[in-house]
């Protein structure tokens, strides 16, 4: 518990630190390397990080989305879990990017009515555009790595 | 063969991103050129509410209200964020902010991205989240 506690703490500090790069962000890699790493128990992950994210944002109609996005990429990738080139990954990961604001704009749909949402959606096409590109680098180079060194601290721990 | 199997996903990806570059393209909200008259009225934290006309050739909102000194703000990752309006500072530590509307409707995009048309009626409130 201490240690799922401790990574959700580092997925917000480097979301947080990577703020100022719209749409670029580790929390997609991150949770992508833990789910290979730990599988299922990811959710002790997301969880607190989703909570920790209000925390720090605000709990307004935006969160709600984080309720399920999160979750859904983690789902995503325990279906598609297995020894994948990184490829494989950074290709998952950009299309999760390229979809963010769709699932995003549900909300929003329900709040405001279905073109409510579409709107919403339409505008924020170009960060999802740049979501997908950083999404993409980064698995394609961090996947592996990233997962060796979680997989060998794992193995020590337990 | 099997080197192009492999890269398929990523092709695929690859023109999924350029269909919904130019959907983004052809739907987005086009600025207007020339002379335009537009109101923005401002309503306080106090509920008193300010309106400004202005006449002129910018296209988009944000130009017009730096121009105007009417708001200030701060570039941000999503353009820019309007801080101060008509002299009142929205207060982040009371979770406030200054939305932007037009007719009512909140706009999908930030004041800079903002287009504005001849007759056009914004309003800049101070709002708490």
């Amino acid at each position: 518990m201490v240690v799922c506690g401790l990574l959700a703490a580092l997925l917000l500090v480097l979301q947080v630190i990577m703020a100022p790069l719209p749409n670029i962000e580790p929390v997609s890699l991150l949770v992508l390397v833990y789910t290979l790493v730990f599988g299922r128990q990811v959710l002790f992950i997301l969880v607190p990080f989703i909570f920790l994210e209000g925390l720090v944002y605000g709990f307004g109609l935006w969160w709600f989305g984080y309720l399920y996005v999160w979750p859904l990429w983690a789902l995503a990738v325990l279906l598609l879990r297995g020894d994948r080139p990184p490829l494989v990954w950074a290709t998952a990961s950009g299309a999760f990017g390229l979809c963010f604001g769709a699932l995003f704009a549900i909300p929003y749909g329900i709040t405001g009515g279905l073109w409510a949402g579409v709107s919403y959606w339409l505008a924020g096409i170009p960060f999802d555009l740049l979501h997908c590109g950083g999404n993409f680098v980064l698995a394609l180079l961090l996947t592996k790595p990233l997962c060796r060194v979680l997989e060998r601290l794992r193995d020590q721990m337990y | 063969m099997k080197n192009k199997k492999k890269l398929l996903p990523a092709t695929v990806l690859a023109v999924a991103a350029v269909l919904l570059l130019g959907l983004w393209y052809f739907t987005r909200p086009q600025a207007q050129v020339g002379d335009k008259t537009i109101v923005v009225e401002v309503v306080h934290g106090d509920q008193s509410a300010k309106e400004f006309t202005y006449q002129t050739d910018k296209e988009y909102l944000g130009q017009v209200l730096l121009d105007e000194k009417l708001a200030e703000g701060e570039q941000g990752q999503y353009g820019l964020f309007i801080t101060v309006v008509d002299g009142e500072e929205a207060q982040a530590d009371q979770n406030q902010w200054w939305c932007v509307t037009k007719g009512g409707e909140m706009v999908e995009t930030g004041a800079d991205a903002t287009p504005i048309a001849d007759g056009d009626h914004f309003e800049l409130t101070l709002s708490t989240y």
